[in-house]
């Protein structure tokens, strides 16, 4: 398989999820598209960059995640994400047509941003990135555990949040 | 109230645009393609830099190797014992200018001779003293 074709295949099976990702971290459309295409950039340029890789997706996640820090470092504009955080609403999800489930993922939206961003992030990539535990902690460079403790925190507080609006459906 | 893990992932992550797709491999590629120019301009550049470095290290080497036994024409027509003077010569030169250059010897400025103090002692009194005689005296 030639090097466009491994890109292209690599990009189709893991650009949704690393789009995601990036959305949860930056915020912005425009830093997503560069940081993903800086991601396959990196991986055209260093043929053997997958090789000996366990988990394909949780290392273009740590390498979108890396690239993520990084960007935000040099512009400095880590601590006005995270000053603004849970103040203004993202559209990281797709909007539906049903006007019960428009409400119901504004609201989880809402919830989801209330969270620290490490339990969005660990959240996010078990319920749409996919990966286990362990690929996540690989992924973010910490313990398995702190991850499924993070993500259980993460579901609580959204638990929680989410309590009065089906007291009031009920 | 249904467990929220089940509700989330009902939920599902806004789409990647379908245009970021060319954008972005389109991207990639042209990344390669300049990497893979650069590296074929750095190989030739480095062929021609080995080359110049191989036929330096070949002079240097044929130098190195050559000893040089011969003297130039001037000296090997002069007459040995005049050469031995001249060598002596350019040696004892060559000394000189390559030795430390000397002090010159340290001469103390001399000192002028210190006046005698006058005597402490006083003249005699002036009614002591001999009145001088302009005269001689009467006899």
């Amino acid at each position: 398989m030639s090097l466009p074709d491994e890109i292209a295949r690599i990009y189709d099976e893991h650009a949704q999820a690393l789009f995601a990702y990036l959305m949860t971290l930056t915020r912005s459309e425009t830093d997503t598209h560069d940081l993903l295409q800086e991601v396959f950039v990196r991986l055209a340029t260093r043929e053997r960059l997958l090789e000996g890789v366990a988990s394909e997706r949780g290392f273009l996640i740590r390498l979108a995640h890396n690239l993520a820090v990084d960007a935000m470092r040099r512009r400095d504009t880590r601590s006005r994400n995270h000053d603004q955080f849970g103040l203004e609403r993202q559209d990281e999800l797709a909007t539906g047509a049903d006007p019960d489930a428009m409400t119901l993922q504004a609201t989880m939206e809402s919830a989801l941003n209330t969270l620290p961003e490490e339990q969005r992030t660990v959240v996010h990539l078990k319920t749409w990135g996919g990966l286990t535990f362990e690929e996540i902690a690989t992924a973010l460079d910490i313990l398995p555990n702190t991850a499924a403790s993070r993500y259980r925190y993460g579901i609580d507080k959204i638990r929680e949040q989410l309590r009065p609006y089906y007291n009031e459906i009920q | 109230m249904k467990d929220i893990e089940q509700q989330l992932a009902q939920l599902k992550p806004k789409p990647i645009p379908a245009q970021w797709r060319k954008d972005i491999l389109a991207a990639a590629v042209d990344a390669r393609d300049i990497l893979e120019k650069s590296r074929k301009r750095s190989w030739s550049s480095r062929i021609a830099w080995g080359s110049l470095a191989a036929v330096w290290a070949v002079i240097i080497s044929l130098h190195c190797t050559t000893e040089r036994t011969e003297l130039s024409p001037y000296l090997a027509k002069m007459d040995p014992v005049i050469f031995q003077e001249y060598w002596r010569q350019q040696q004892q030169l060559m000394a000189e200018l390559l030795a430390p250059p000397s002090m010159p010897e340290f001469i103390p400025p001399r000192k002028a001779p210190v006046k005698q103090p006058l005597p402490a002692t006083p003249n005699p009194r002036s009614s002591d003293r001999a009145l001088p005689t302009k005269y001689p005296p009467m006899v």
